[in-house]
């Protein structure tokens, strides 16, 4: 108990330290939790042993098991996701089933969104309303009422909808095909809650991000089954499919992993001016430029992580490293070209990062 | 619910086959063996029965070694429990479990992991071909007639996975029994009910022993929620479970210094999975497991010598269901398939009264059936042994000698050195071993897609015993005894899944030293008509991963799960008929992570238990009346990070001994 105490003493001494160095630019230091980047830790499946790391970019200070620390419990079993929406932040605790909501000026918590099936992503439509994707087969939007933190709706789409993005009133949502395959998009209308279109895209799309010329860059890591002589029995290639956002119209289809070759790809991201496309393999992380130029058949960063995000402000590339689910993980900071920055200890199977 | 019964139940027709077939080659390698030694065939000498009731090869090796032996009260105290509930009241050993009666429970004995102990039933390996483990609620250790601990086993007297060491059940004849039957009813919280019968009948020439358990527990316990706001209490759920077992035993003394023992179990239990305490399920878990165990073993006595075989086949099957709570559909639905067939056969041969020199060759052969496999998977393995005791007044030794032939990588060969020495110090012995140890890859380590890894080395090791026993008795009416031992065992290749890439697989990647102290210190007293006991039983285990150039993180850390200390305490006391027990258990701080995150950490904790009994007589019969408290002091706590343990419990329960042939204390 007195470790623990300890324990507490230097979060919050830690938490303290990086409030200090930041203040918004009318002067109140009361920023808290507000500004910085949210690593979520799954944990190993089962334990429940999940977390956030929050840690400040400008004091370059990691606070791990921050929701514990202020909230003195545990987060619970696969920490997927963060999302913020304002002030708080809507905490996807994938196999408790449950979604956590704080206050991230203080990160306490402020309430418990429960009774789901297989919680994703949640996003902040605006102010008052969210969308949060949920299912593992049969997949469906639940749309989520920001203030009284409760479902109001419930909207159907493709099979395990994962990642969403938010473009000029409608909601594009990836069908990844969880336990099973898809190849759609779900478009809904936000006004309506209803779905408007159902595009066909590429096989498991599972990621999303839009360009400068505003055209979505979709992740379609494929489809791979094994033969028990360790061959491939069923692979199908994984791409990124441009798309109109608005009209569906399909821009272009570039293949990064072919059959035969085993590319899955994961998880995909873009950097600040929105002119490179960013994505996670087991070999690391590639790069591409969004008019053509890729850089080949290398990744930009070698290393076998487990997720990744881009800073929208300095441009810095955050990679996630879970050398095992028994222990905790790393991130490492790499400049633009891939140069190592430093490298900080975050929780256990570290797997999304998410910038405010 | 119909559905699942008709998919995955045992085919009994097809399990009938390969029984009869499996039995029909045992008996005729029996008969053949058997008639070269006809012709010797004497009369058995009374030395030889010493061996014959311990009931296993194995168990005759093990006296060099640090054992416990539970017994007498198997038949009544723990009548119908299983050995995890065995283990936890009787023993100070590492006991891991799920939650509530039923759920899954494991064993880390010397801070090894739970597919590093073999589990034995009359001398048969029962752990899984799938996982290495077994689940030891899945055992029914209040069925055995004895339960014995050999801590840190040799790989050459006890086979694959004997890190931690073995824990043997046996089931023996009571050759003076001629009826004798307990029928044993229990009650207690939460809606627990089990009911049982044990049929005990034959003559000096054969003995048939019968016994059938049905438990249903829905544990629907109390706990401390310490993954919600303000830790509230609530109620265990989905955590329910039935179950049906049958044993029988079948004991005959032939003519021609003939024995022949013939055991089957059957095991049916329905199991529901609960949620960790993180989770708001919308999902339910249940999980069907289902055994049919069966062995033969046939003995001949020669005047100088003996010839054993054993023929066993064991088949089980698991169902795991995933269902919607609201819709009731499900979801998910996978199963398993295993079976490992058996064959032992060895020669004994007493040279002198001081020496006896064993030879034998074991076969084994697993298959299994798993949806991750895409198929049937099937390995096959085999060891030649050696086994040599010498044994005077003052000293005993053992020496043995395996060499196992495994497909995978050849042969490789085991050896094992045991001794005991009565020091001319009144009551004082000396005890120590060395050997080395073994455990092959498993059929999931091996075949589970993706990922199965089937370049894996077997985990090896060397590990070390040194300690003493000593025992003053002042009196019949007074004594103590202590023992203390130190063990050091290393394991290497130590396998562990770790993720590589877009799935997990399993490596050879820890290099593990376990050391530690096991101390027990018992007394007994007899004043007047009341007697007395105190135990206390300290264990100190270091199990520290020396992997280089492994992550920084983990090196030199205690393993997840493993305590430095545990502690136990009992005081008992009798008085006529009538008996209570006060036990006290002390559990250190675990880690739950490599690096130990102390916020991951399980903090530790004091149970207390007390059990009061009275029995009452009859002409022939006994009746004995026992109350318990499990949980005295309603102490809240985990096993399992996220999975609480049960609350404070009562129980009452009754057995009716008929035809009891020894009614004296």
């Amino acid at each position: 108990m007195i470790r623990r105490k300890l324990n507490m003493f230097f979060v919050f001494g830690a938490v303290l330290l990086a409030s200090c160095v930041k203040e918004n630019p009318d002067g109140d230091s009361d920023v808290g939790f507000l500004h910085g980047a949210y690593i979520t830790n799954e944990g190993a499946f089962g334990n429940s042993n999940g977390s956030v790391s929050y840690f400040d970019t400008d004091s370059a200070i990691m606070v791990n098991h921050v929701f514990e620390s202020v909230n003195g419990r545990p987060l619970g079993d696969v920490v997927l996701s963060v999302s913020i929406a304002g002030d708080k932040a809507f905490i996807v605790v994938n196999n408790s089933q449950k979604v956590e909501v704080v206050d991230l000026k203080t990160f306490e918590s402020i309430g418990v969104i429960d009774g789901l099936e297989y919680p994703r992503y949640f996003l902040a439509i605006n102010d008052k309303k969210g969308y949060l994707t949920d299912g593992n087969f049969n997949g469906r939007v639940y749309v989520i009422d920001i203030e009284s933190l409760s479902i109001t709706d419930t909207i159907p789409c493709g099979t395990g909808p994962e990642k969403m993005i938010l473009y000029e009133k409608r909601v594009l949502v990836a069908n990844s095909g969880g336990w099973g395959n898809d190849s759609t998009l779900t478009v809904i209308d936000t006004g309506t809650d209803k779905v408007s279109a159902t595009w066909v895209v590429g096989m498991d799309p599972t990621d999303l991000v839009l360009d400068k010329d505003k055209q979505l860059w979709i992740l379609c890591k494929g489809k791979v089954v094994w033969n028990m002589d360790w061959t491939i029995g069923e692979e199908t290639s994984s791409s990124l499919v441009v798309l109109d956002p608005v009209s569906g119209k399909l821009k272009q289809t570039v293949n990064i992993g072919s059959v035969g070759d085993f590319f899955w790809p994961q998880r995909i991201g873009i950097n600040k001016n929105k002119d490179k496309i960013f994505y996670l393999e087991a070999e690391g992380i590639y790069s591409r430029s969004i008019s053509g130029s890729s850089s080949g058949s290398q990744p930009l960063i070698s290393k076998n992580l487990y997720g990744f995000g881009i800073d929208p402000e300095t441009d810095l590339i955050y990679a996630l490293y879970a050398p095992s689910f028994t222990t905790s993980g790393w991130m490492f900071r790499y400049k633009p070209d891939g140069l190592r920055v430093d490298s900080l200890e975050v929780g256990i199977g570290p797997s999304q990062i998410v910038f405010n | 619910m119909l559905i699942l019964t008709k998919g995955f139940g045992i085919n009994l027709k097809e399990m009938h086959r390969l029984k009869y077939t499996i039995f029909s080659i045992a008996v005729l390698v029996m008969l053949l063996v058997s008639g070269n030694y006809t012709l010797l065939a004497q009369s058995m000498e009374v030395q030889l029965d010493e061996v014959q009731i311990r009931g296993s090869r194995k168990s005759s090796y093990t006296t060099d070694l640090h054992t416990v032996r539970i017994d007498t009260i198997l038949k009544t105290k723990y009548f119908g429990c299983d050995l995890s509930q065995i283990l936890k009241q009787e023993t100070n050993l590492n006991i891991t479990q799920y939650g509530g009666q039923g759920s899954l429970a494991s064993i880390r004995l010397r801070g090894s992991a739970p597919s590093q102990t073999q589990i034995n039933w009359n001398g048969i390996p029962v752990n899984s071909p799938t996982t290495g483990s077994i689940d030891l609620s899945l055992l029914s250790g209040g069925m055995a007639d004895a339960i014995e601990i050999a801590y840190g086993a040799g790989g050459s007297l006890f086979g694959n996975g004997t890190f931690g060491g073995s824990i043997n059940l046996f089931n023996n004849p009571d050759w003076d029994n001629r009826i004798s039957v307990n029928l044993a009813g229990e009650a207690g919280s939460w809606n627990h009910y089990k009911t049982g019968i044990s049929l005990r009948t034959g003559n000096n020439s054969w003995q048939y022993h019968l016994t059938g358990l049905y438990q249903t527990s829905p544990n629907t316990y109390r706990f401390h929620n310490t993954f919600k706001d303000g830790n509230p209490i609530e109620y265990r759920m989905n955590d329910s479970m039935n179950l049906l077992v049958f044993q029988q035993h079948i004991f005959f003394r032939l003519p021609h210094n003939w024995f022949l023992q013939y055991g089957a179990w059957i095991h049916n239990r329905n199991k529901q999975l609960p949620a960790s305490m993180s989770s708001t399920p919308v999902f339910t878990a249940f999980q069907r497991d289902q055994s049919i165990r069966q062995f033969v073993r046939v003995t001949k006595w020669y005047r100088k010598s003996s010839v054993e075989m054993v023929a066993a086949y064991f088949t089980d099957s698991l169902l795991y269901a995933e269902k919607i709570s609201k819709t009731d559909s499900i979801v998910k639905l996978s199963g398993i398939r295993s079976s490992d067939t058996y064959l032992s056969i060895y020669h004994r041969w007493f040279i002198s009264n001081n020496l006896t020199l064993e030879n034998g060759a074991d076969f084994e052969y697993q298959t299994a059936k798993v949806e991750a496999y895409n198929g049937l998977a099937d390995e096959s393995r085999g060891a030649l042994f050696s086994l040599l005791k010498f044994m005077v007044k003052q000293f005993s030794a053992n020496l043995s000698y395996r060499q196992v032939f495994y497909s995978m990588t050849g042969p490789k060969p085991l050896f094992s050195a045991a001794f005991q020495y009565h020091m001319p110090v009144n009551g004082f012995s000396l005890k120590g071993q060395i050997s080395n140890k073994f455990r092959f890859p498993t059929l999931n380590d091996r075949y589970w897609q993706p990922g199965g890894n089937p370049g894996l080395l077997p985990e090896t090791g060397l590990g070390y015993d040194l300690g003493f026993i000593w025992g003053a008795a002042s009196s019949t009416k007074t004594s103590i005894n202590l023992s203390s031992l130190l063990f050091i065992q290393q394991i290497n290749n130590w396998i562990q899944w770790v993720p590589t890439g877009n799935y997990w697989s399993p490596q050879n990647i820890r290099q593990v030293k376990c050391q530690g102290l096991e101390l027990d210190l018992t007394g007994r007293w007899k004043i007047g008509t009341v007697g007395l006991i105190a135990k206390t039983m300290y264990t100190y285990t270091e199990s520290f991963d020396m992997s280089l150039p492994a992550a920084e993180t983990r090196y030199h850390r205690q393993l997840a799960y493993v305590p430095f200390h545990l502690l136990k305490i009992q005081a008992g006391i009798n008085f006529h008929w009538f008996e209570a027990t006060m036990s006290y258990k002390y559990t250190g701080r675990r880690f739950t992570s490599d690096d130990h995150d102390p916020w991951l950490d399980l903090n530790p904790y004091h149970l207390a238990d007390f059990s009061i009994s009275y029995t009452f007589l009859t002409k022939k019969d006994k009746i004995i009346l026992t109350g318990n408290i499990s949980n005295l002091f309603d102490t809240s706590y985990q096993l399992i990070r996220a999975y609480p343990a049960p609350g404070r419990s009562f129980y009452v329960s009754v057995n009716y001994l008929f035809n009891q042939k020894n009614q004296k204390r």
